[in-house]
């Protein structure tokens, strides 16, 4: 198909003026941002931070009751709903008479979260939100992304900028995979453990764990 | 000082002519002949001809050899698959005479001496733009207006051969 | 003058000519990305610092050098690896030959010598110009067929077809001001270039040629590969001839481009508007030699003033952005405000002794040379830094051309022009009677 280019005037078609006309648009935008620089649309990051939007969807966190326990009863409509798969959950009974199950490994694998929200609506329980408000989550390994019970519930701030955690070792042959579940950890309140480390291997194993 | 300048411009020129003819990728010597013809521009300085020596540059090294790549480009030519016979009688016969009349003139040329040495004393404008002007535009003028013509010829003549390809 | 005297002054002569564009390389890759941001109402570069020093963004020219330097190096297996290697050396070495022949001030004459200040004095001096500015097609050339790959072979083809059709409007448009200066003297056609038209204008060769003016722009644009005519590299379209390179191969065309940028800023100023020539003051009125009062001091007092008057203006817009930079950051950063404050005042306080100083000791004929040299240098400098940020100016303004425009607007709109040009401009000397 021919497309009619249009009609130049005489002096359109001998571009200076058009140019010397163009060349004055850029300069006064050259001229505007560099007298007037706190006019400027561009943010500057890390210094200055914009407000999230009141709806956003950004890191999530586990909700705890008023005696310090977590909401969640391990019921298992997250990770059925989560789309990305990246929910890993391992329940144990609970102590209190009034539920059944809390979990004892509640895991997101935030690199294959894909922050839809699933989970927020499948829970019955209010356990889980994103509204943490962070957006940036930086570490420097694969692993840092595996975000574990603990930090979901306390994790304060950021925790990636306060450096990474100490790597734990490797279970060994006849060692059980999953970590002790030590009085601190019933209680709800133990020693912040932030991330654990752990190959996707030691990951793929713990799944067929049956408690 | 100039003695150096002559013989070392020549050496360049004449090896640098040897590899135009001797390389097989047409770009090697598509280059060499680029080198050769700053060498004989380098000499044309020693000469006192600042004139010649610069349009040496822009006409011949700069202009006809950056065609000639260019084509090379354009065709995109290998290096020469196929090759006549090494040497034949005829090809021999022509290096012996090359090489003859080559020994001549390197006799010549030692016997009387750098040709700046050769030429003797000059006038003060010598070289310049504006004696090569009046040069040309007097006593050349017939000369130069019919070369002008046989190039205007043969451009003429490369379109036609070009439109009546299509 | 001793031999070791004049062979310092020649290596002197030369490493100007060499150190002016090399040093302009990170001004202009600076403005380039600085200007280009303003224009497009970002910030551009602002965040690498030395000490929290960040010189409005400059630091990241020396992180991009410590970048090229250390990545690796490859030559491809295919590629032919002695054109590949020579090409990039080609390019660079022939640019920064062809500033040699640009005079950066006018001839300095001290203690009865006479000194060229620029690089190469040569009779033809502007064909020298051209003829070397025509070798960098080689570079071009060997890096596309030393790579042995398809695309930068045709940006190789389409980069010399295009900077061979250029090299002829640039020649043509170039000799309406040989007609009209007779001669082809750099240093004389600046020299020419001091003396007034109607008594007031300068006559510049904008002035009476501006056809060829514009003409010789647009080709010097095509010849440095710039944008509107970038079609060589087009960065976000089509694949460029140094698509092999990496690292500080790399980064020599990089540079070659920008030397390329002020080797055409140079000479346009030298050819159309003025060359170091300070408008209105020729060196003669400058040095006092015509017997009349020299006007050096005087006009580099004047100069000085400026800076100190300069100087403190910039103080109060230093002052607010101090407060913006401690209430934006924790680290160095927020000191930077401090070190330009001293700066300006250092600047200014140099300044006003300078000035002193040339008051209470009025300088000899010597001295006066000296003067007019630098200040024939700097306004030199000046217009050069100036025309080259106009390129980049362009480049953030006009689009590119399609390649058949801009075959079309080589071949059929600028070079009947600049004929045309030359043929209006020998009508109109024989009729003046020159
Ligand atoms: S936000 Fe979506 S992807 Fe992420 S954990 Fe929840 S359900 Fe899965
Ligand atoms: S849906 Fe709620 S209660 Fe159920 S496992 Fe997930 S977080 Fe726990």
């Amino acid at each position: 198909m021919k497309v009619p280019s249009p009609k130049l005037t005489f002096w359109e078609r001998i571009y200076v003026v058009e140019i010397i006309r163009g060349l004055g648009v850029t300069m006064g935008h050259l001229l505007k941002n560099l007298f007037r620089q706190s006019e400027m649309p561009t943010v500057q990051f890390p210094e200055e931070i914009k407000p999230v939007a009141t709806r956003h969807r950004s890191r999530h966190r586990l909700t705890v009751r008023e005696d310090g326990t977590p909401k969640c009863v391990a019921c298992m409509c997250c990770p059925t709903a989560c789309p990305a798969s990246c929910i890993h959950i391992i329940a144990q009974e609970a102590d209190a008479p009034w539920k059944e199950k809390k979990p004892r490994v509640f895991e997101i694998d935030l690199l294959r979260c894909v922050f839809c929200g699933f989970c927020v609506e499948a829970c019955p329980e209010d356990a889980i939100r994103m509204d943490t408000g962070e957006v940036t989550i930086v570490g420097t390994r694969r692993e840092d992304f595996i975000v574990g019970l603990d930090f979901l519930l306390h994790g304060e701030g950021n925790a990636w900028r306060e450096g990474r955690p100490e790597e734990k070792p490797q279970p060994g042959p006849g060692e059980p995979l999953l970590p002790p579940s030590t009085p601190e950890e019933e209680s709800g309140r133990g020693p912040r453990q932030v991330l654990r480390p752990k190959l996707p291997s030691a990951w793929e194993t713990v799944r067929e764990v049956k408690p | 000082m100039n003695a150096i300048l002559f013989w070392s411009c020549a050496v360049v020129a004449v090896t640098a002519a040897l590899f135009v003819i001797s390389r097989r990728s047409p770009l090697a010597s598509a280059v060499a002949l680029a080198v050769n013809m700053v060498a004989l521009a380098a000499l044309f300085a020693g000469l006192s001809a600042p004139f010649l020596f610069i349009i040496q540059l822009l006409v011949y090294a700069g202009a006809v050899v950056v065609f000639i790549v260019f084509v090379i480009m354009l065709l995109n030519l290998g290096e020469e698959e196929t090759r006549g016979a090494l040497v034949s009688r005829g090809k021999l016969l022509a290096s012996a005479l090359a090489c003859c009349l080559g020994l001549a003139l390197l006799l010549r040329a030692v016997a009387a001496g750098t040709p700046r040495e050769a030429a003797g004393a000059l006038p003060a404008d010598f070289g310049g733009i504006e004696s090569i002007g009046q040069e040309i535009f007097t006593r050349w003028l017939l000369p130069f207006e019919v070369t002008g013509l046989i190039l205007l010829v043969g451009i003429v003549g490369a379109v036609v051969l070009a439109k009546r390809g299509e | 003058m001793e031999p070791w005297v004049e062979w310092t002054i020649m290596g002197g002569r030369a490493a100007v000519a060499w150190v002016i564009p090399l040093m302009l390389i990170p001004l202009l890759v600076w403005m380039e990305r600085k200007a280009s941001a303003y224009i497009q109402d970002r910030t551009g570069p602002n965040r690498a610092a030395i000490l929290g020093l960040r010189f409005g963004g400059i630091i990241h020219a020396l992180a991009d050098v410590v970048k090229l330097i250390f990545k690796e190096d490859i030559t491809p297996a295919r590629a032919r690896p002695f054109w590949y290697n020579l090409a990039p050396i080609v390019a660079m070495t022939f640019a920064l030959l062809t500033f040699a022949a640009l005079p950066f001030a006018d001839v300095l004459r001290v203690g009865g010598h006479e000194i060229p200040l620029q690089a190469l004095r040569l009779n033809p001096g502007l064909l020298w110009m051209l003829a070397i500015g025509s070798f960098g097609v080689f570079g071009i050339v060997f890096a596309g067929w030393g790579s042995n790959s398809s695309y930068p072979l045709l940006g190789g083809i389409r980069g010399s077809a295009q900077m061979i059709s250029y090299e002829l409007s640039l020649g043509l448009s170039v000799v309406g001001i040989l007609m009209i200066f007779s001669t082809i003297d750099l240093n004389e056609i600046v020299r020419a270039q001091g003396k007034l038209l109607f008594g007031f204008l300068p006559m510049w060769g904008v002035v009476v040629q501006p056809v060829a003016a514009v003409i010789f722009m647009a080709a010097a644009l095509a010849e440095a590969n710039r944008n509107p005519f970038d079609l060589m590299e087009a960065d976000s379209e089509i694949v460029a001839f140094h698509l092999e390179y990496s690292s500080l191969r790399f980064a020599l065309f990089m540079m070659t481009e920008y030397v390329h940028i002020t080797v055409a800023s140079g000479l346009t100023v030298t050819l159309f508007f003025g060359g170091w020539q300070i408008p209105w003051l020729t060196t003669e009125r400058l040095t006092g030699s015509a017997g009349d009062l020299a006007l050096a001091v005087p006009a580099l007092l004047v100069v000085l003033g400026l800076l100190v008057l300069l100087s403190l203006v910039l103080l109060a817009p230093t002052r607010r952005w101090h407060r913006t930079l401690q209430r934006l950051y924790v680290d160095a950063r927020r000191h930077e405000a401090k070190f330009w404050t001293v700066v300006l005042l250092l600047q200014a306080i140099g300044a006003l002794a300078l000035g002193a100083y040339l008051f209470l000791n009025p300088p000899g004929a010597d001295g006066l040379a000296a003067i007019t040299a630098a200040l024939q240098f700097v306004s030199f400098m000046v217009k050069v830094t100036f025309f080259g940020f106009a390129f980049i100016w362009v480049r953030w303004t006009l689009p590119r051309f399609r390649y058949d425009q801009l075959m079309a607007l080589g071949w059929k709109g600028m070079l009947p022009l600049a004929l045309a040009n030359v043929v209006v401009t020998g009508f109109v000397l024989l009729l003046v009677g020159k």
